[in-house]
């Protein structure tokens, strides 16, 4: 238990963006309604704790919309129990509010 | 919008150079992309900056999450010295708008005024010397109202 990492209120809303099917960075930023120099950092942090994984877009189907190639993220079974962990202990709804006030 | 996504992406390469070098390439692509489809989304442009300074909060992060690993622009000799060349020019840019600026540089590149007299603003009379007496503080002063823009470097005794 003492190698769990604990989860800030606003890492925990980066976690629920991803798991809502947010997967990218300015995806996560409109969810959570969070600025980019807060997101982009915790998802730096998430990926070395090995919370989430992010891989890139392959090349081909952008280069034909004409658009850049994305990074994507995924939560790793770990971050999931601890989502899972962590929501049920505080209740996602007010953990939500409180990062929002 | 192209003039303001290209300004944005020299301000994401400028927030890049502060960072790791093995870092440097994936980030810079990252932050590039994101922001092509921030504008593409009709984001409003206050929006799209706030966006792009956004990245000096993560430059800095992973800076301080990589201390061990060299700059990306100062990793080498050549490097730092184009990395020194940048600034100055830079620097150069951000001074042009200011007269007395222009003036310091013209005086720093040429040296004419050496050695002659002005009159301040303030009516005071200082004699402009090059420094030859050791330990001399120089400085850069604006000095007549005919000409603005014309500096001398004054020892203050």
């Amino acid at each position: 238990v003492a190698d769990i990492p604990k989860l800030s209120p606003t890492t925990i809303l980066v976690l629920q963006a991803i798991a809502n099917g947010q997967v990218y960075g300015y995806g996560i930023m409109q969810h959570t309604g969070l600025p980019s120099g807060t997101i982009y950092p915790i998802l730096s942090r998430l990926e070395r704790e090995d919370l989430i994984l992010s891989r890139w877009e392959k090349r081909l189907p952008s280069e034909q919309d004409q658009r850049p190639p994305r990074k994507y993220y995924r939560l790793t079974s770990k971050a999931a129990k601890l989502l899972a962990t962590a929501e049920g202990k505080h209740g996602r709804s007010e953990r939500v509010k409180a990062v929002n006030s | 919008v192209r003039v303001t996504l290209a300004m944005q992406r020299m301000f994401l390469w400028a927030a890049a150079c502060g960072l790791p070098s093995v870092a440097h390439a994936e980030w810079l692509a990252q932050w590039n992309s994101e922001l092509w489809y921030v504008h593409r989304e009709g984001a409003a442009r206050g929006e799209t900056w706030r966006f792009a300074f956004g990245s000096l909060q993560d430059s800095v992060f992973i800076r301080r999450y990589l201390p061990e690993e060299s700059l990306y622009l100062t990793h080498s000799p050549v490097g730092c010295l184009v990395t020194m060349a940048l600034l100055n020019a830079a620097l150069r840019c951000l001074a042009l708008p200011f007269p007395p600026s222009r003036g310091i540089l013209a005086t720093v590149l040429h040296g004419h005024v050496l050695g002659d007299s002005f009159q301040l603003e303030r009516h005071l009379r200082f004699s402009a010397t090059a420094g030859t007496a050791s330990g001399t503080d120089l400085y850069g002063i604006h000095c007549s109202h005919e000409d603005p823009l014309r500096i001398a470097v004054i020892s203050v005794r």
